[in-house]
């Protein structure tokens, strides 16, 4: 219904009852030109949406209008504020960023941390007199430390030149072979699976092992190319699992703004939040639980069908796919 | 070395927008919206040694309040929209800041409060610091009646007069608003928690009976009105009578509580007259056209609105969700921070 519908219904309303401008006026307080404008619908001299959204209720209530056919007409008539251009543009990047990062964004933020604590651990092992002596000591105890956080990117990278320059080449090779086995169990464990992803996983055993035969010939130069190598591996390996397994795909299409938070079968939580006309895709492998803080306000496709919720605006709703 | 550790931590902080009402608080994350909304009522207990643990915060202490041991006390640290008692406040706070953040320790967010008008500078330094002590970086405070109209949607920013009256538990803000500033406003320390007071006094006068200030709440939320509204409705009230000292049952009727909150709904009335005459005439003419706005939780006492109409004889509207106006409106100034920041004061 647009205002002029609105307008129309409120002027037959009022001749139905019998009432004139005055009475209305007397009533609601609310000015004769701006009765005229809502009744002509001449958006350009009422006043600014929230009042004339009030002018209207207080009217239509006067007249004993149905009430929530006066709410549903006003809510399109004035949608929200927030639907301005600019402000969806800025929530959109706003989005956009919070998704690129959803899950990176913990990883790096772990990452920081890690970073933090390994280098405060180096920092403190430094800094211990008589380090030379204790070397021996020091560095299977500074391994595990650093080898712990195998799924973080920087300590590792960090790690590694910090401890590297101080030792002559010899010392340097001897916890080489020791960490070694370290990153090269965590590929076999992986190959085991293997089932799930036959392809990914060669890859990072592969240049593991050619790594580790150039390793000990070349002094600590090879270190820190050592180590990127099977971490990118297992990540890659991470992330296109869940392409190759993807079950079934469920879109997300916001009326209103809607939190929501996605938990795939057996995966970690995932929380996004949408503005109006804002669209999200969530792919899943076994199963996902779809928790909604506005169940009124979205529509959802689960594999190009539409999904019906039964929900008012506002309501919080559980959906489980498939 | 400080600064570098808030900056660090404030890096896994969600900012906050908090409406710190004598009623109800209410916690805005930016970025989420709303997230929590809960009484202004701790539950402090005492144990041997003289020292205090705070046993439940929010909707769980309201329901302690008055029903308490002699070891426990149920509190409401803000009293007249300022802090009361500010060790209650800091531990209230630093509990729902801490709920917000899933409980997270270590947290250091950017907080947005709102305080009424014409507080004292005491006062705002309370504010300050028990925001600071429960673990705020940067506390920015926001005044009510420009919360409540940025969370109303109103064009404050243009050259023509908004009139906002934000009636909260403790205080009712009238406040006239053009270009983003504050034109005139004024702070009566009168709200709904008067109410409930007029409410107790009225039933222990006339029926010898007392009831609690949760029960006198309950009146005034399900029958109680200012203006007639044509049905009168009833309500069954338990409490306990003086004379006998048995708790009993009386009915009290809507016009008997319109009566006992009248001098309350008076002062109300009184504060946007007084507001009215001190508006400059420009202003005033805008404000005949579009009227007045409601906000806060006393607009939703029945028949306010009509009353005031007939009052002042101009429209008034009464926003879509008063509860939340004043949260949404800081919240939205923290989401734009560099752009409300001059609607902050310090």
């Amino acid at each position: 219904m647009d205002l002029r519908e609105l307008g129309e219904m409120l002027r037959q309303r009022r001749e139905e009852t019998g009432l004139t401008f005055d009475e209305i006026v007397e009533r609601t307080k609310i000015s004769r030109r701006n009765l005229q404008s809502i009744e002509e619908a001449r958006r350009d001299e009422l006043p600014h949406a929230v009042y004339s959204k009030g002018f209207i209720r207080n009217y239509a209530s006067v007249l004993g209008a149905d009430m929530r056919v006066v709410n549903k007409a006003l809510a399109e008539i004035f949608p929200e504020e927030e639907d301005s251009e600019d402000a969806i543009a800025e929530v959109q990047r706003d989005l956009r960023l919070h998704r690129a990062d959803g899950r990176g964004m913990r990883l790096f933020k772990a990452g920081v941390l890690l970073a933090l604590l390994v280098s405060a651990v180096i920092a403190v092992i430094l800094m211990l007199p008589g380090r030379k002596e204790r070397g021996a000591n020091g560095q299977p105890s500074a391994a595990p430390a650093v080898s712990a956080p195998a799924e973080a990117v920087r300590p590792k990278g960090e790690a590694k030149p910090a401890e590297k320059p101080l030792e002559t080449p010899k010392p340097a090779e001897a916890p080489k072979p020791e960490e070694k086995p370290v990153p090269a169990p965590a590929p076999e464990e992986q190959s085991k699976p293997a089932a799930q992803a036959p392809v990914q996983v060669p890859a990072p055993s592969a240049p593991a092992p050619s790594v580790a035969a150039a390793a000990p010939a070349e002094t600590a130069a090879p270190a820190p190319v050592q180590e990127p190598a099977p971490k990118i591996a297992p990540g890659s390996v991470e992330q296109a699992a869940p392409a190759l397994a993807k079950a079934g795909s469920v879109q997300i299409v916001a009326k209103e703004a809607c939190w929501l938070e996605a938990v795939p079968g057996g995966g970690e939580a995932q929380e996004f939040f949408l503005r109006p006309g804002e669209k999200l895709t969530i792919d899943y492998a076994s199963s996902l639980e779809l928790r909604v803080g506005n169940g009124g306000g979205i529509s959802v496709t689960h594999n190009g069908k539409p999904v019906k919720i039964d929900a008012r605006s506002g309501e919080v709703k559980t959906l489980t796919f498939p | 070395m400080a600064k570098i550790l808030d900056t660090v931590l404030g890096y896994f902080s969600n900012d906050l927008a908090i409406d710190l009402g004598t009623a109800n608080t209410l916690v805005y994350v930016k970025g989420r919206g709303i997230m929590l909304r809960e009484p202004s009522v701790v539950a402090v207990k005492k144990d041997a040694r003289g020292g205090n643990k705070v046993l439940a915060v929010g909707a769980e202490a309201k329901r302690m309040l008055g029903r308490t041991p002699g070891n426990i006390v149920a509190i409401r640290p803000m009293k007249d929209g300022v802090i009361a008692d500010f060790e209650v406040t800091e531990a209230m706070l630093r509990h729902f800041i801490a709920k917000v953040h899933n409980s997270r320790r270590l947290v250091r967010p950017r907080i947005i409060i709102c305080v009424p008008t014409g507080i004292t500078q005491v006062e705002k330094r309370a504010v300050k610091e028990s925001a600071q002590s429960a673990g705020a970086r940067e506390v920015y405070l926001i005044e009510e009646p420009m919360a409540a109209a940025i969370g109303a949607n109103l064009p404050i920013t243009e050259p023509t007069s908004n009139m906002v009256v934000d009636i909260g538990g403790g205080t009712t803000e009238v406040a006239v608003i053009s270009l983003s500033g504050i034109v005139y406003s004024k702070s009566v320390r009168v709200g709904g928690d008067k109410m409930d007071e007029a409410i107790m006094q009225y039933v222990k006068r006339k029926y010898n009976m007392l009831i609690g200030e949760s029960t006198a709440e309950q009146i005034k939320i399900q029958i109680g009105s200012a203006y007639p509204t044509g049905d009168n409705e009833e309500m069954e009230v338990k409490g306990r009578d003086l004379v006998s000292g048995i708790p009993q049952n009386i009915m009290i009727t809507s016009e008997e509580v319109r009566k006992a909150i009248s001098e309350q709904v008076e002062a109300i009335v009184q504060g946007v007259r007084i507001a009215l005459e001190q508006t400059p005439p420009e202003l005033a003419a805008d404000i005949v056209d579009r009227g007045i706005v409601l906000t806060g939780g006393g607009a939703l006492l029945k028949g306010l609105d009509q009353l005031l109409r007939e009052e002042t004889h101009l429209p008034i509207v009464v926003v879509e969700d008063p509860l939340s106006a004043v949260v949404l409106g800081s919240g939205k100034a923290l989401e734009h921070i560099d752009l409300y920041k001059e609607v902050t004061i310090d």
